[in-house]
C-alpha cells in the first residue's frame, strides 16, 4: 500500500512540475505577420511577375502651354496590356485600356484625356512588369521624374523656395474614398502649418493643387514640406517655378519622398566656376541628426581639404549645407552620400549651373538604395556629353554595361561595355560621366548593369529650345 | 396468538394454498422450499408457477416438496399475473392463499400466525414482518403506507434494528407481496392482481381494492418472514421507482372518489415537479422525474384508467371518505426529501458480495445546493434579468423555428459563402430548442449560457453520489461550482467550454456505470481489508441503455463542440490507464469500449454533416479552429480564460490532489490516482493548445481538469473522514485540514466575481461597429469579410495563415448560423488567392479580386473586450492595415471606430445582380488576371433581402437580353425560371453563377432540395429515436407479446382444491 501511494504520489507531483516547467517554457506569440512591406521609399523597377504592376504618377500641369505624358516602357517580349487611369483637380477620373509593343516605349499624353490645372495618372499594367514615368512639358524646362510604386500617409520635400519662385503642392488622391491632409510648412522662423491646409479634405479620385504663396508662404528663402494624409493615402509632388531667386531657373516637378531614411546618394555633383551645389538636409523626426557629407572627388584634393563634413541637424529643423564652401574641395565632378546614423533625414541636392538668364537648377531628391541594375526606361531625346553619371557605391572595383532597348532586345551600346568602375577609396574615384552619343542610344530605353553596386543618373535636355540638362535618378530594380 | 387459534379452532384446519412465483431461482430457493415444508399449518398446500427461466427449479420443488402442484408459465409476465394463475389452477374460495415470492424463508409458525390473525381480526389481507436475509435483526418491512399520490413509504426505516418496535398488530394500507395471505373468496371478488401490472405497484393496487370492498389490511409482526429482496442483481431491467411511481399513481386515480381522483391528476404533477426541484438538493432527482414520468404517463392512458374506474366500481362497498384517514396526509414523497434516508446497494468486488449502507446527502447538501444556487443566480442576476451579451461565440439565434428548421431541411447551407452540403445537425436541434423555449431566442440563449453550468453543478453531485459520503459530494460541488472556468467563459464569450463543462460530469458518471465503477466504503476482502476498488455488476441490457444515453449526450454536444466525444473517449482511457496503473480492476477498460462505441454513435447521428471532419482540413475544424490562446501557463492555471478577479485564489483547488495522494487509502487512492490522471494530461493538452497546436480551445480541454479536482476534493473529505478522523494525531490531520481551508480560500474569487452580476463579461465591442454596416440596402446584399487574429474574429474563422483567420458572413446581424461554414470550396481558393495577392501587393485591386464573392466589406477587428481589450489589445497583424489600404478599390469605411479597420469594396457585386455593358462581359471570363480589369459597375441589385433558403422573386423589367448573376457557386441545384421557363445557369468570373436572361419577366430563383436529402434526415430522425429509445427500457411489446402467449399456452384445469383439513 505504501507502494502503490509512493508512487501515485511521485507521478502526480513530478507530473504536475513537469506541467509547470513545459508551461513555463511557451512562449506567448507575438504579432502574425500578413504582409511584409518595405517601408515606402523611392521608385523601383518591378523584378517579378505579379497580377499587375501600379504606378502613380504625381501630375502634371496642363494650363497654357504646359503639358505632359506618361512614358510607359515595355522591356519584356510581348505586348504590355494595362489601364490608364487620369485623376485632375477639376474632373472625374477618366480611364482607358493601353497595349505597349514588347520592348518598346510608349508616351500618353495626359492632357488629352482630361482637364484641370494638373492632371496625374495611376498606370496599371497586367503581368507586373513594365516601367513608367511621366514627363512635364513646361516653358521653363522639361522636367522627368519616375512614378512612384505606392502611394503614401506621408511626404516629405526637404528643399524648397517661394522668393522669385513658384511652389506647387500636386497631392493625389487615388483611392475611392475622401481622405485629409494636413501640410506642415518648416520656414526658417519655425513651423508653419496654415489652418486652410490643417485637414484640408480631397475627394475621393481626385487631385489637390496646393498654392503655397496663396497661404502666406511668400519670399521664403528655405521652406521644407511635411504633408500628412489620413485615411487615406495619397502621393505628393513638388512643382517648383524658378525665376531667378537664389539665382535659380528652370521648372522642375519632382515626387516627394514617403519617408526619411538615414542614408542618400547623390552622383552628380560639380565643383566649377558657374555652378553652385547645396544639399538641403530636412530632419523631421524628434531626435538630432549628426549627418556625415562624404564627397567623392574624381581627384584629390588639397592638403586642407577634408572629405567628410559633420553637420548637426536639429530634431525637426532643416538646414541647407552648401558643397561649394567646403575647404579644398577638387573642382571637377563628385559624387556625394549622406548618412545619418541617428535619426532618418530627407536630402535633396540643388546644382545651379550657369549664370544669370541662361542658368538652369536641377533639384534632385538622393538615391536611398544602390542595384547592379538601372534603367533609364523614357528615351533620351537626344545625345549629349555626360548626360549619363554612374558612381560606384562600394569600396570594389567593378565595370559597368550600358544597353539599348531595341526590337531585338537589349543590346550592348557600341563602346560602353565593361566600362571600368574604380573604387572610391579614400573618397578618389568612383564616378564616371558616360556621353550619351549616337543613334544606338537616342530613342531608347536604357539599362546600365554593372558589376558592383552602383547608382545611376541621367541628365536629360530642358527641351528643345532651352539650354542645359536637368538631374533625374535611374530607376534601380528594386 | 397461536395457542387462541388452536383452541379457537374447530376440528378442521382452513385449507391454505402457498403460491409461489418462480423467476430465476438462485442458490437461496432450496432454503426457500425448506421453510415452507417446515411449516407448521396443517391444510397446507403449494402451488408454484414456474417463469420459463426458472430453470431446474421444477427439481428443487419436487426435491423438498414432492406434492407440491408445478405450473410453468411462458415467459416472465410479471409477479401478478402469474398470482393470478391461482384463479384458475385452485378450485374452491373456502380458504386462504398465501401469496410468496421465491425468496422468501418464512418461520415455521409464519402461515399459522396469519390465518390464526385473520380469523381473529376478520381481515382480509395480511402480512408478516420482513426481516433482512442476511441480517434477520434487520427489519425490511411491516406494512406500508400510502399517500393520495399512490406513494408508498415503509412504516418502518429499511434496514432498521428490529427490537420489537413495532411487534404490534396494526392495520396499515398496503402489505408487501413477498407474502401475503389473502382469503381465497376475497381475492375471487377483487379479481385477483390487476395483471397489466409487472413490477411493483400490484400489492397497493390489491390491498386498496381490498379496502374498498370493505377488508382490512393488516400486518402480523409476530409472523416473521426473512426476505431476501435483491431485485437489482436478479433482474437487470429494474426500474422500480419509475414503475412504482407510475402504478401508484395510476392505482390511486382509479382507487379514489371521482372528486379526489379528479384533483390528486391535477396536482400531482406540480407536486412531482416540487420532487425534483428538490431532488436537486440532496442529488436524487430520480424521484422527481420518476412523478413526472407517472404524470405524463396517467394522462396519457386517461382512458384506461376510466374504463377500469367502471371495472372497479362495483368493489366499492365503502365510500372514498372512510379510506381517506388510512392514507397519510400530504405527500410522503416530499416529506421523504427532507428526512435523512438510507439505503442499500450491493457492489462485488471482483470475487464477493459485499453489502454497504448508502447514505443520501443530508442536511449538508442541503445547505450547499441552496449556497451555490443563490450564489449563481446573484452572480448571474444581470443575464437574467436583461440579456446575454452579443459577445464571442454568444451569438443570437434566429426568432423563428420554422427558419431554422427550413434551413436544416435544405441542402443548401447558406452560412459563408454558401455551399450544397447537409446543414449541421445543430440547426435541428436548435429549432428544436426554439419551438421548447416557445420562439423566445433570448430566453433560449439564457439557458444555453447558464444552463450548462446549473447542469453541470447537478452532474458533479451525481457524480460524487458513488463516495457515499454527504460531505464528499458536497466537497465536489463546491470545489466544481467555485472553480473559475465556468464564469471566465462567460466573461470571455466561449460557449464551448460552457456546454462542456455541463456534460462532462454526465459522461463520466455514464462511463463510471458503464465500466461499474464504485466507490468501495465498506467493501471489504476475504481477509477483511478494504479492498482498493470495486466494481458493480452491469447487465448487458443496462450497458447497452447506457451506452445510448452516453452517445446521446456525447451527439447533442458535439453538434456544438464536435471534439466533445473524442475528449470523453480520451478521459476513459486516462481512467482505464490510471486505474490499471494504480492495480485497479482492468474492469475500467470496458469504460474505454463503451466510450468508443459511443462516440462512433454520436459520429454516425451526425451524418452527413459529420463527414466533413474526415477531410484534409477536417481536424482544424473538428477541434474548432487552431489553438495558440496564448493565455499562459499562469492563466491556465487559474483557469482564467476570461477576465476573473483574484482568481490567483483557484490555485487552491489544486491543493485536495496533493492532499488525497497523500492522506487517502484504499479505494479513494485509486479515486485520487484516478483524479490525478485526468488533470496531469488534461492540463498538458491545454498547455500544448494554448501555445498554438492544433488541439480543442483550452476551456474545453480545462473542464476535465476541473472535474478532476472537484473528485479529488470529494474524495479527500471521505478521505479525512474515513482514513484520518479518529486515527492516531500525526502529521495525516494538518495536512488533511489544508484540504478544507484550499476549498474554503478558492471560494473567494468566486465571491468576488459577484460584482457586476453578469460574471465581468464586457459589453459588446465590436457590435456597434458591425451593427451600424447596413443590411439589405438598396444598393443590393451583401458579404462581409473578417480578416485578422483568429482570436478576435467574431465567428470560428479559417486559418489563412501564421495565426491569422477569415470568416465570411452575410450582411446583417451575426447569428449563431454563422458560426457553422460549409466545407472550403472554390469561393475560399478565391478569397486566398486574393489575399495573397493583397499581401504580396501583386496587385492593389485586391477588391476586384473579391469583387465576385459578393465581398462588400472587409472587417479587421482590433478589440473585442475579450482577449483584445482597450488597454490591452492584441497586435494587429503585421503589414495587414498596410496592405489593405494599399488596396486603390478598398475604401475606409465610414463606419470607422477603434475596434476594427473596416474597407468597403468598391468593387463590390451585389449578391444578386443583373449585369450590363462591360460587366456582363466580364462576368464570362476567368481568373485573377482578368478579373483585376474587369469593369464591375453596371449592375441593377434584384432580390434584395432575400435570404438563399428561400425561393426569391421579383419581376425583371427590359425587353432585351440580360444577364443575372448570383454570387454562389455554380451549383446545378439553384434553378431560375423566368415567366415559368427553365433558364441555364452558366459559371461565371470562374466561379459563381450567372444566368443569361432572353427579356423581362417574373424571375424566380430557389434551390431544388435532392430527395437525398430528405431521405436522409428521415433516416437520421430514425437514428435518433432509436438511440432515445435505447436509453430507456422500452420493453413494452415484448411483454404484451409474452401476455398472449401466456394466455395462449397455459393450460385452464384447476389442479388444487381447497377443502378443510379435518383433524383427528
Amino acid at each position: 500500500m505504501r507502494a502503490r501511494r509512493l508512487l501515485i504520489g511521485l507521478v502526480v507531483v513530478l507530473g504536475l512540475g513537469g506541467l509547470v516547467a513545459v508551461g513555463s517554457e511557451v512562449r506567448r506569440p507575438g504579432a502574425s505577420t500578413f504582409a511584409t512591406l518595405s517601408p515606402p521609399g523611392m521608385p523601383v523597377a518591378p523584378t517579378a511577375s505579379g497580377i499587375t504592376s501600379s504606378w502613380f504618377c504625381a501630375g502634371v500641369p496642363t494650363s497654357g502651354q504646359r503639358g505632359g505624358d506618361v512614358v510607359v516602357t515595355n522591356p519584356g517580349t510581348s505586348p504590355l496590356r494595362g489601364r490608364l487611369t487620369v485623376y485632375s483637380t477639376a474632373a472625374s477620373p477618366v480611364s482607358q485600356d493601353i497595349q505597349i509593343g514588347p520592348r518598346e516605349a510608349t508616351s500618353f499624353a495626359l492632357e488629352n484625356l482630361s482637364k484641370g490645372d494638373y492632371l496625374s495618372a495611376f498606370v496599371e499594367l497586367d503581368g507586373g512588369l513594365g516601367l513608367v514615368e511621366q514627363r512635364v512639358r513646361h516653358p521653363n524646362g522639361r522636367s522627368l521624374a519616375p512614378c512612384s510604386n505606392a502611394p503614401s500617409n506621408n511626404w516629405y520635400f526637404a528643399d524648397g523656395i517661394t522668393q522669385s519662385a513658384g511652389y506647387d503642392l500636386v497631392i493625389t488622391n487615388p483611392f475611392p474614398g475622401y481622405t485629409n491632409v494636413t501640410v506642415q510648412v518648416l520656414t526658417v522662423d519655425g513651423v508653419r502649418t496654415p489652418a486652410d491646409l490643417r485637414n484640408q479634405t480631397i475627394a475621393g479620385t481626385a487631385v489637390l493643387k496646393v498654392d503655397l504663396e496663396q497661404y502666406g508662404l511668400r519670399d521664403e528663402q528655405l521652406l521644407a514640406v511635411w504633408v500628412q494624409s489620413t485615411p487615406e493615402r495619397v502621393v505628393a509632388a513638388r512643382a517648383q517655378n524658378y525665376y531667378g531667386g537664389l539665382g535659380r531657373r528652370g521648372y522642375s516637378l519632382m515626387l516627394g519622398a514617403p519617408s526619411p531614411d538615414y542614408r542618400w546618394y547623390f552622383p552628380d555633383g560639380e565643383k566649377s566656376s558657374g555652378v553652385s551645389e547645396s544639399i538641403t538636409v530636412y530632419n523631421p523626426g524628434d531626435l538630432p541628426a549628426l549627418v556625415a557629407v562624404q564627397v567623392f572627388t574624381e581627384t584629390a584634393g588639397g592638403p586642407d581639404y577634408v572629405s567628410v563634413q559633420a553637420v548637426q541637424i536639429p530634431e525637426g529643423s532643416v538646414e541647407k549645407v552648401d558643397i561649394d564652401a567646403i575647404t579644398g574641395l577638387p573642382a571637377g565632378r563628385h559624387s556625394i552620400i549622406i548618412d545619418s546614423p541617428d535619426a532618418p533625414i530627407i536630402v535633396e541636392q540643388v546644382i545651379t549651373r550657369g549664370s544669370g538668364g541662361g542658368a538652369v537648377t536641377s533639384i534632385t531628391l538622393g538615391s536611398r538604395i544602390s542595384s547592379t541594375r538601372w534603367w533609364v526606361p523614357t528615351p533620351l531625346d537626344d545625345a549629349g556629353e555626360g548626360s549619363l553619371i554612374v558612381t560606384n557605391a562600394t569600396g570594389v572595383e567593378g565595370s559597368f554595361t550600358v544597353y539599348a532597348l531595341g526590337p531585338g532586345g537589349l543590346a550592348p551600346v557600341a563602346g560602353l561595355s565593361d566600362i571600368p568602375l574604380r573604387a572610391a577609396n579614400d573618397f578618389v574615384g568612383g564616378l564616371v560621366a558616360v556621353d550619351l552619343t549616337g543613334r544606338d542610344v537616342v530613342g531608347k530605353a536604357l539599362l546600365v548593369e554593372s558589376t558592383v553596386d552602383s547608382v545611376v543618373l541621367r541628365r536629360p535636355a530642358r527641351g528643345p529650345n532651352l539650354k542645359g540638362r536637368s538631374s533625374v535618378l535611374g530607376l534601380p530594380e528594386g | 396468538m397461536n395457542d387462541d387459534f388452536e383452541l379457537g379452532a374447530s376440528a378442521s384446519a382452513p385449507p391454505v394454498v402457498a403460491v409461489t412465483v418462480v423467476h430465476e431461482p438462485g442458490e437461496w430457493f432450496a432454503e426457500m422450499l425448506q421453510s415452507l415444508a417446515a411449516q407448521d399449518h396443517p391444510n397446507l398446500q403449494y402451488l408454484f408457477v414456474l417463469t420459463a427461466s426458472s430453470g431446474a427449479a421444477a427439481d428443487a420443488i419436487a426435491e423438498n416438496l414432492p406434492g407440491a402442484s408445478v405450473r410453468t408459465i411462458p415467459g416472465n409476465p410479471g409477479f401478478g399475473a402469474a398470482a393470478n394463475e391461482v384463479l384458475r389452477l385452485v378450485e374452491g374460495d373456502q380458504g386462504f392463499f398465501c401469496f410468496l415470492h421465491d425468496d422468501v424463508a418464512l418461520a415455521p409458525n409464519a402461515i399459522s400466525l396469519l390465518v390464526a390473525e385473520l380469523y381473529r381480526s376478520n381481515a382480509g389481507v395480511l402480512g408478516p414482518k420482513l426481516l433482512e436475509w442476511d441480517a434477520p435483526g434487520r427489519i425490511e418491512s411491516v406494512g406500508l403506507r400510502a399517500d393520495r399520490f399512490g406513494h408508498l413509504v415503509g412504516i418502518a426505516e429499511r434496514g432498521e434494528p428490529d427490537q420489537e418496535q413495532h411487534d404490534a398488530v396494526r392495520d396499515v394500507f398496503c402489505i408487501s407481496t413477498a407474502c401475503m395471505l389473502v382469503r381465497a373468496d376475497l381475492f375471487r371478488t377483487l379479481g385477483g392482481f390487476d395483471a397489466t401490472i409487472e413490477h411493483e405497484g400490484d400489492g397497493l393496487d390489491l390491498c386498496w381494492r381490498a379496502h374498498l370492498s370493505g377488508a382490512r389490511v393488516m400486518v402480523v409482526p409476530d409472523a416473521t418472514v426473512r426476505h431476501r429482496a435483491r431485485i437489482a442483481q436478479r433482474r437487470d431491467d429494474s426500474i422500480g421507482s419509475r414503475l412504482a411511481a407510475r402504478h401508484g399513481l395510476i392505482t390511486a386515480l382509479v382507487m379514489s372518489g371521482r372528486l379526489r381522483s379528479v384533483v390528486t391528476a391535477v396536482v400531482a404533477p406540480f407536486v412531482a415537479l416540487l420532487a425534483l426541484v428538490g431532488g436537486l438538493f440532496v442529488g436524487s432527482t430520480r424521484g422527481g422525474l420518476d412523478s413526472l414520468r407517472a404524470s405524463a404517463s396517467a394522462f396519457g392512458r386517461l382512458g384506461w384508467i376510466a374504463a377500469r374506474r367502471r371495472r372497479v366500481q362495483p368493489l366499492r362497498a365503502v365510500p372514498d371518505s372512510e379510506i381517506r384517514p388510512l392514507l397519510a396526509r400530504g405527500s410522503l414523497q416530499l416529506g421523504a426529501l427532507i428526512r435523512h434516508r438510507q439505503d442499500t446497494e450491493e457492489v462485488r468486488d471482483r470475487t464477493r458480495v459485499a453489502r454497504r449502507a448508502l447514505r443520501t446527502s443530508g442536511r449538508i447538501a442541503v445547505v450547499v445546493w441552496v449556497a451555490v444556487v443563490v450564489w449563481f443566480v446573484v452572480g448571474s442576476r444581470s443575464i437574467l434579468g436583461g440579456r446575454v451579451p452579443t459577445i464571442g461565440s454568444f451569438l443570437p439565434i434566429p426568432s423563428s423555428a420554422m427558419d431554422l428548421f427550413r434551413t436544416y431541411a435544405s441542402g443548401w447551407w447558406p452560412s459563408g459563402l454558401g455551399r450544397s452540403e447537409a446543414a449541421p445537425t445543430a440547426v435541428g436541434l436548435l429549432g428544436l430548442a426554439n419551438m421548447v423555449s416557445l420562439g423566445n431566442p433570448g430566453l433560449l440563449r439564457t439557458l444555453l449560457v447558464l444552463g450548462p453550468v446549473v447542469v453541470g453543478f447537478v452532474g458533479i453531485f451525481h457524480f460524487a453520489a458513488v463516495f457515499r459520503s454527504g460531505r464528499g459530494r458536497a466537497a465536489a460541488l463546491v470545489a466544481y461550482a467555485v472553480n473559475p472556468l465556468p464564469y471566465s467563459c462567460i466573461a470571455a464569450g466561449r460557449w464551448a467550454p460552457l456546454a462542456v463543462y455541463g456534460a462532462f460530469p454526465w459522461a463520466l458518471e455514464l462511463l463510471r456505470r458503464s465500466s461499474g465503477l464504485q466507490g468501495a466504503s465498506g467493501v471489504v476482502d476475504d481477509d477483511g481489508r478494504e479492498v482498493t476498488d470495486a466494481i458493480a455488476v452491469v447487465g448487458i441490457g443496462r450497458q447497452v441503455r447506457l451506452i445510448a444515453a452516453l452517445a446521446l449526450l456525447e451527439a447533442v454536444v458535439a453538434a456544438f463542440v464536435p471534439s466533445f466525444p473524442l475528449l470523453v473517449l480520451l478521459a476513459a482511457v486516462v481512467l482505464a490507464l490510471a486505474t490499471v496503473g494504480v492495480r485497479g480492476t482492468v474492469s475500467t477498460l470496458a469504460a474505454v469500449a463503451s466510450a468508443a462505441i459511443a462516440a462512433l454513435v454520436a459520429f454516425a447521428l451526425h451524418l452527413p454533416w459529420s463527414l466533413r471532419f474526415l477531410d484534409r482540413d477536417g481536424w482544424t475544424e473538428f477541434v474548432g479552429g487552431e489553438g495558440g490562446s496564448a493565455l499562459g501557463l499562469a492563466r491556465l492555471a487559474r483557469f482564467e480564460v476570461g477576465q476573473v478577479p483574484i482568481a490567483f485564489l483557484s490555485i487552491a483547488l489544486f491543493v485536495p490532489l496533493v492532499v488525497g495522494v497523500l492522506i487517502a487509502k484504499g479505494w479513494r487512492l485509486t479515486w485520487m490516482a484516478r483524479a490525478g490522471a485526468l488533470v496531469l494530461v488534461f492540463a498538458g493538452l491545454a498547455i500544448a493548445s494554448d501555445s498554438g497546436s492544433t488541439l480543442p480551445e483550452v476551456g474545453v480541454l480545462l473542464v476535465p481538469v476541473v472535474a478532476a479536482l472537484a473528485v479529488s476534493a470529494a474524495v479527500a473529505v471521505c478521505a479525512f473522514d474515513e482514513d484520518v478522523r479518529g486515527g492516531r494525531i500525526g502529521w495525516r490531520q494538518p495536512v488533511a485540514l489544508l484540504a478544507f481551508a484550499a476549498l474554503a480560500v478558492s471560494v473567494v474569487p468566486g465571491i468576488a466575481g459577484l460584482g457586476d452580476g453578469r460574471w465581468n463579461a464586457p459589453s459588446p465591442e465590436l457590435a456597434g461597429t458591425l451593427g451600424s454596416l447596413p443590411t439589405n440596402p438598396p444598393s443590393g446584399d451583401f458579404r462581409i469579410l473578417y480578416l485578422g487574429d483568429a482570436r478576435v474574429l467574431p465567428l470560428p474563422g479559417r486559418p489563412y495563415r501564421d495565426g491569422i483567420a477569415y470568416a465570411v458572413s452575410d450582411d446583417g446581424a451575426l447569428t449563431v448560423l454563422d458560426s457553422w461554414s460549409p466545407r472550403s470550396g472554390a469561393g475560399d481558393a478565391l478569397i486566398v488567392q486574393a489575399l495573397d495577392s493583397i499581401s504580396r501587393l501583386s496587385t492593389l485591386r485586391g477588391g476586384r479580386l473579391l469583387a465576385p464573392l459578393g465581398i462588400r466589406y472587409i472587417v479587421v477587428p482590433l478589440v473585442d473586450g475579450l482577449r483584445s481589450r482597450r488597454n490591452a489589445p492584441l497586435p494587429s497583424p503585421v503589414g495587414l492595415e498596410d496592405a489593405l489600404a494599399d488596396q486603390v478599390d478598398l475604401r475606409r469605411s465610414s463606419y470607422v471606430s477603434d475596434q476594427a479597420i473596416v474597407f468597403e469594396n468598391t468593387a463590390a457585386l451585389p449578391l444578386r445582380a443583373l449585369l450590363g455593358g462591360r460587366t456582363e462581359q466580364a462576368s464570362r471570363t476567368a481568373g485573377a488576371g482578368a478579373l483585376v480589369e474587369a469593369d464591375f459597375s453596371e449592375v441593377i441589385p434584384v432580390f434584395v433581402g432575400i435570404p438563399h433558403t428561400r425561393a426569391a422573386r421579383e419581376a425583371i423589367s427590359g425587353t432585351g437580353p440580360t444577364v443575372l448573376h448570383d454570387a454562389v457557386g455554380k451549383d446545378p441545384r439553384w434553378r431560375l425560371t423566368l415567366d415559368g421557363t427553365r433558364v441555364t445557369g452558366r459559371s461565371a468570373f470562374g466561379w459563381s453563377t450567372a444566368y443569361d436572361l432572353p427579356g423581362g419577366g417574373r424571375a424566380v430563383l430557389r434551390y431544388d432540395t435532392p430527395w437525398s436529402r430528405t431521405v436522409v434526415i428521415v433516416v437520421q430522425l430514425a437514428l435518433w429515436i432509436v438511440v432515445v429509445v435505447a436509453t430507456s427500457r422500452f420493453r413494452g411489446w415484448r411483454r404484451w407479446l409474452m401476455r398472449r402467449r401466456q394466455r395462449a399456452d397455459v393450460p385452464s384445469g384447476p389442479m388444487i382444491r381447497l377443502e378443510p383439513e379435518v383433524r383427528p
